[in-house]
C-alpha cells in the first residue's frame, strides 16, 4: 500500500520506496535516509507540520511539503 | 601543526575543541563570509598545534555556505587554514549516520585522526563497534576511542596526533567529492547512493547491534500542543525577566563605577582638551560599551543551556509553522524576545539560526522590538501628555498607551519581516532539514566557553565603533564653530537669571547654553525644518541627534537644554519646563499630538550606535547596519508624521 510520508500516521511502521527530489534525495541520504529505509514518525508539531522520523537512532525533522515528496509504504507490524 | 577539526552536528565536536584548548580561542569570521571561526591552540613537548574548529556539517557537497567553507579550504592547498591534518570526530553511537562525511573527508590525501566520541553512550546503548576490523578498513589513519563530555581522551587524542600514518592515497570511493556545484543533482544523488551502500557494508562488518532510537518522553511533553507552548513560554518569560531585571544591578554598579572614574580622572588630570576627551570622551564611550556586557552573559548563558541540552532544536519544531510564513525561523523567537529587553544580546543570538536569510532577517527586525532603553522615554512623554486616569473605572490609560506602544513596535517588526521576505533574494532552497539532537544535560564548561566567547566578541568587535561614535558625539556636543559656546556662557551671565540664580543654577544654565551652541545644536537647529511636519521644535532636534548614542539620553539631553536638574528617577522639575515650553503661535510646543507623534518616532527609529555597530559586526558588512539605519528612519518618520497629522 503505497502513501506518501506527510499521510502516514504517528507511530506507523513505514518503509521509503522512493523520493521525488534529486536535490533533496541526496541531502537525505548524507543525513542517513536512502530508499528501503524502515523508520515511523517519531513526533508530529502542534500544528501538523513539521514531522519528526527515526532514522537509525537520529532524529529528523522535516516539513509536510518536504515529506509530500517521499513514497512509502506501510508494513505489517509485529 | 595546522589542525583541522572536522564532524557532523551533534558530535560533541565543540566539547572536544574546548577540551584541547581549553581558553586558548579566539573567535572570527572566515574571509568574506559570515561564517564562524573558531581556531585556538596546544602545545605538547614544545609542539604547538594550531586547530581550527570548523562549522558542523553533513557532507562535503557545497550546498550551504558552511559547507562552502569546508570544502573551499579543503580542496586548495594554498588556502591558508589548509590543514596537515585532519581531526575528524563522529559519535559512535551513531555511527553509520556519521560515517558519510567521514569517508568523503577521507578521499582527501591528507594525514587524518579519526575520533569515535562518545564512546560510553554507544556502550550504553549496547552498540559495539570492532575497532581493530575499522583499523584494517582504514588502515593509513589513526583511530581512538573518547568521551570528550565527560572530558576524556585528550591524551589519546595527543598521542595519536604524534604519531601520524602516512597516506596511501587509495581513498574510500577512490573520488574526492567534487567542489564544483554544477554537476548535475542526479549524478550527485547517483554517487551519495553509491556511497551510502559502501558504508553499510562497512558498518555490517564492523557494527554488531544497530541503533534502536529510545524517544525520550520529555519530547512528547515539549512537542504537546498545550504543555509545549506553556513550558517554552515559561522559558522566555525566566530568561527575559532575568535579563529585563536583574541584569539591572551589575548594569546599574558597571554605570556607577565609570562615572566615579571619569570623576576621579577629570580631578587628578591637569584640567584641558586632553582631560574632557579622557573623562567626557573616553572613560564614558568605555562604559557605554561595558554597560552591555550583564545582559549579553545571562543571554547566552540561557541560549548556552538550550542549545547544549538539545531543547532549542524542539523550539524549531514547534514554532516552525508559525514563524515560517513570516520569512522566520522557529529559532527567531529567541533574539525577537531578548529585543524586548535590548536588542545587542538580540542580534548576537540570531547566530543559532543557520539560515541566512531567516537569520538576515531576524536582525533587521530585531531593533524594532521595544527595547528597555525606550522605557525612560516613553515614561517621560506619557506623564507629558497622557493624562492620568482610568477607562471604565479600572484601565489605566497612560498603561495603555504603554502597552500601545510596544504592541506596535511588535506589529511593526513582523510586518517588516514579511516585507523583507519578498525583497530580500536568498539562493538555498527552502529545505528544513534539522536533526533533533538527543536529549542531554549541558555541560557547563561548554556553556560557560561560549558565554566568554560572545562577551569577548561585543566588547573587541562592535566595542571598537561604539566608542569611536560615543567620542564622536562627546565632539560635537562640547564644542561649536568659532568662539560660539564661550560667547554664549558670556551672554548667559549678564542676564537678571543668572544672577539671581544658585550655584547648581547657574551651572546647569551655562550647560545649556554651552549644548545649544555647540555643533550638535547647530545641527538641531538646521534640521528644524525636516522635523517641523512631525511637530518638532530644535529642541527635540538636538535631543534626537545626542539620543544616538543610546535612546536614554534623550531625557538627560533635554535637561541639559531646559537647565533643570531632577533628583533620582522622576523628571518632574523637567516636565514641568517642558509643559510651560510655548511655539511661536502661543500653543503648547508639547501638545498630545505632538508628543505621542514624538513616541511612535521613538519606537521605529534606529536611535541606537550600539545595535549599528553589531549588526555590522553580525553581517560582516556595513550594507545591512545602513540599510537597517534607512528603513527604520523612513518609517519612524513617515509613521510620526501621520501620528501628527491625524491628530492636529
Amino acid at each position: 500500500m503505497q502513501k506518501r510520508l506527510s499521510d502516514c500516521l504517528l507511530g506507523e511502521a513505514i518503509e521509503v520506496l522512493s523520493i521525488e527530489d534529486d536535490f533533496m534525495a541526496t541531502k537525505l541520504i548524507e543525513m542517513g535516509m536512502t530508499e528501503h529505509l524502515k523508520t515511523k514518525i517519531v513526533l508530529i508539531a502542534p500544528l501538523g507540520d513539521p514531522i519528526a522520523i527515526d532514522i537509525k537512532g537520529f532524529t529528523l525533522s522535516l516539513r509536510i511539503s518536504e515529506a509530500e515528496k517521499i513514497l512509502v509504504k506501510k508494513l505489517s507490524q509485529h | 601543526m595546522k589542525i583541522a577539526l572536522l564532524g557532523n552536528p551533534n558530535t560533541g565536536k565543540s566539547s572536544l575543541f574546548n577540551l584541547l584548548t581549553g581558553l586558548r580561542q579566539q573567535v572570527g569570521n572566515f574571509p568574506g563570509v559570515t561564517v564562524e571561526k573558531k581556531s585556538g591552540f596546544f602545545t605538547d613537548n614544545n609542539q604547538k598545534f594550531d586547530i581550527v574548529d570548523f562549522p558542523g556539517t553533513y557532507s562535503l557537497d557545497p550546498r550551504s555556505l558552511d559547507e562552502q567553507v569546508v570544502s573551499k579550504v579543503l580542496s586548495d592547498p594554498q588556502n591558508p587554514d589548509y590543514p596537515d591534518l585532519i581531526l575528524a570526530v563522529v559519535d559512535a553511537s551513531r555511527l553509520e549516520n556519521n560515517l558519510f562525511l567521514f569517508t568523503q573527508l577521507y578521499e582527501f590525501n591528507i594525514p587524518m585522526v579519526l575520533v569515535l566520541n562518545m564512546w560510553d553512550v554507544a556502550k550504553k546503548q549496547g552498540i559495539q563497534i570492532d575497532i581493530e576490523k575499522l583499523k584494517q578498513l582504514f588502515p593509513d589513519i589513526t583511530i581512538v576511542a573518547t568521551n570528550a563530555r565527560l572530558g576524556l581522551g585528550k591524551e589519546r587524542i595527543i598521542n595519536a596526533l604524534n604519531t601520524v600514518k602516512k597516506r596511501n592515497g587509495k581513498g574510500f570511493m577512490g573520488v574526492a567529492p567534487s567542489s564544483n556545484n554544477a554537476i548535475d543533482d542526479k549524478i550527485k544523488r547517483q554517487e551519495a547512493k553509491l556511497r551510502k551502500e559502501k558504508i553499510e557494508i562497512v558498518i555490517n562488518e564492523t557494527q554488531t547491534k544497530s541503533n534502536k532510537l529510545k524517544q525520550s518522553r520529555l519530547d512528547a511533553f515539549f512537542v504537546h500542543p498545550l504543555w509545549g507552548y506553556l513550558f517554552f513560554l515559561s522559558v522566555l518569560l525566566v530568561m527575559f525577566q532575568f535579563i529585563f531585571s536583574f541584569a539591572a544591578y551589575p548594569m546599574d554598579f558597571i554605570d556607577g563605577s565609570f562615572g566615579r572614574f571619569a570623576h576621579w580622572m577629570s580631578n587628578i588630570l591637569p584640567s584641558g582638551v586632553l582631560n574632557d576627551l579622557i573623562s567626557e570622551g573616553i572613560i564614558p564611550g568605555i562604559g557605554g560599551v561595558v554597560i552591555f556586557v550583564p545582559q549579553i552573559a545571562l543571554l547566552f548563558f540561557f541560549i548556552g543551556i538550550l542549545e547544549e541540552t538539545g531543547y532549542l532544536s524542539r523550539v524549531v519544531f514547534i514554532m516552525d509553522r508559525i514563524m515560517r510564513p513570516l520569512g522566520l525561523n522557529g529559532k527567531s523567537v529567541v533574539p525577537l524576545m531578548s529585543s524586548l529587553a535590548c536588542a545587542i544580546p538580540g542580534v548576537m543570538s540570531a547566530r543559532t539560526i543557520s539560515n541566512w536569510k531567516e537569520r538576515l532577517i531576524t536582525i533587521l527586525i530585531a531593533p524594532l522590538m521595544s527595547c528597555s532603553a525606550r522605557i525612560p522615554v516613553y515614561t517621560l512623554l506619557i506623564a507629558l501628555v497622557i493624562p492620568e486616569g482610568y477607562l471604565f473605572g479600572f484601565i489605566n490609560i497612560q498603561g495603555i498607551v504603554l502597552f500601545g506602544l510596544y504592541f506596535l513596535g511588535i506589529l511593526g517588526a513582523l510586518l517588516t519581516a514579511l516585507v523583507l521576505k519578498l525583497l530580500i533574494r536568498s539562493k538555498s532552497k527552502g529545505f528544513m532539514l534539522l536533526e533533533l539532537p538527543a536529549l542531554k544535560p549541558p555541560r557547563w564548561a561548554d556553556v560557560f566557553t561560549s558565554v566568554l566567547e560572545k562577551v569577548k566578541i561585543f566588547i573587541f568587535d562592535a566595542g571598537k565603533i561604539i566608542v569611536a561614535i560615543s567620542i564622536v558625539l562627546w565632539f560635537l556636543a562640547s564644542y561649536g564653530p568659532g568662539n560660539s559656546i564661550n560667547n554664549a556662557r558670556e551672554n548667559i551671565r549678564k542676564t537678571a537669571d543668572y544672577q539671581s540664580a544658585d550655584k547648581e543654577e547657574k551651572k546647569n544654565l551655562e550647560s545649556s547654553a554651552g549644548l545649544k551652541h555647540s555643533y550638535i545644536g547647530q545641527l538641531g537647529q538646521i534640521i528644524e525644518p525636516i522635523i517641523a511636519p512631525l511637530g518638532y521644535d530644535w529642541k527635540i532636534g538636538i535631543s534626537l541627534i545626542t539620543s544616538f548614542a543610546a535612546r536614554e539620553v534623550f531625557v538627560g539631553s533635554l535637561s541639559t537644554i531646559y537647565a533643570v536638574q531632577d533628583e533620582g528617577d522622576e523628571p518632574t522639575k523637567l516636565i514641568d519646563s517642558m509643559r510651560k515650553e510655548k511655539r511661536a503661535d502661543g500653543s503648547p510646543t508639547y501638545s498630545l499630538a505632538a508628543g505621542i507623534s514624538l513616541m511612535v518616532f521613538y519606537v521605529f527609529a534606529m536611535q541606537c550606535m550600539s545595535t549599528v555597530a553589531i549588526v555590522k559586526r553580525e553581517t560582516q558588512s556595513w550594507k545591512w547596519p545602513l540599510t537597517q539605519f534607512a528603513f527604520m528612519g523612513i518609517m519612524a518618520y513617515a509613521f510620526s508624521w501621520l501620528t501628527y497629522v491625524i491628530l492636529t
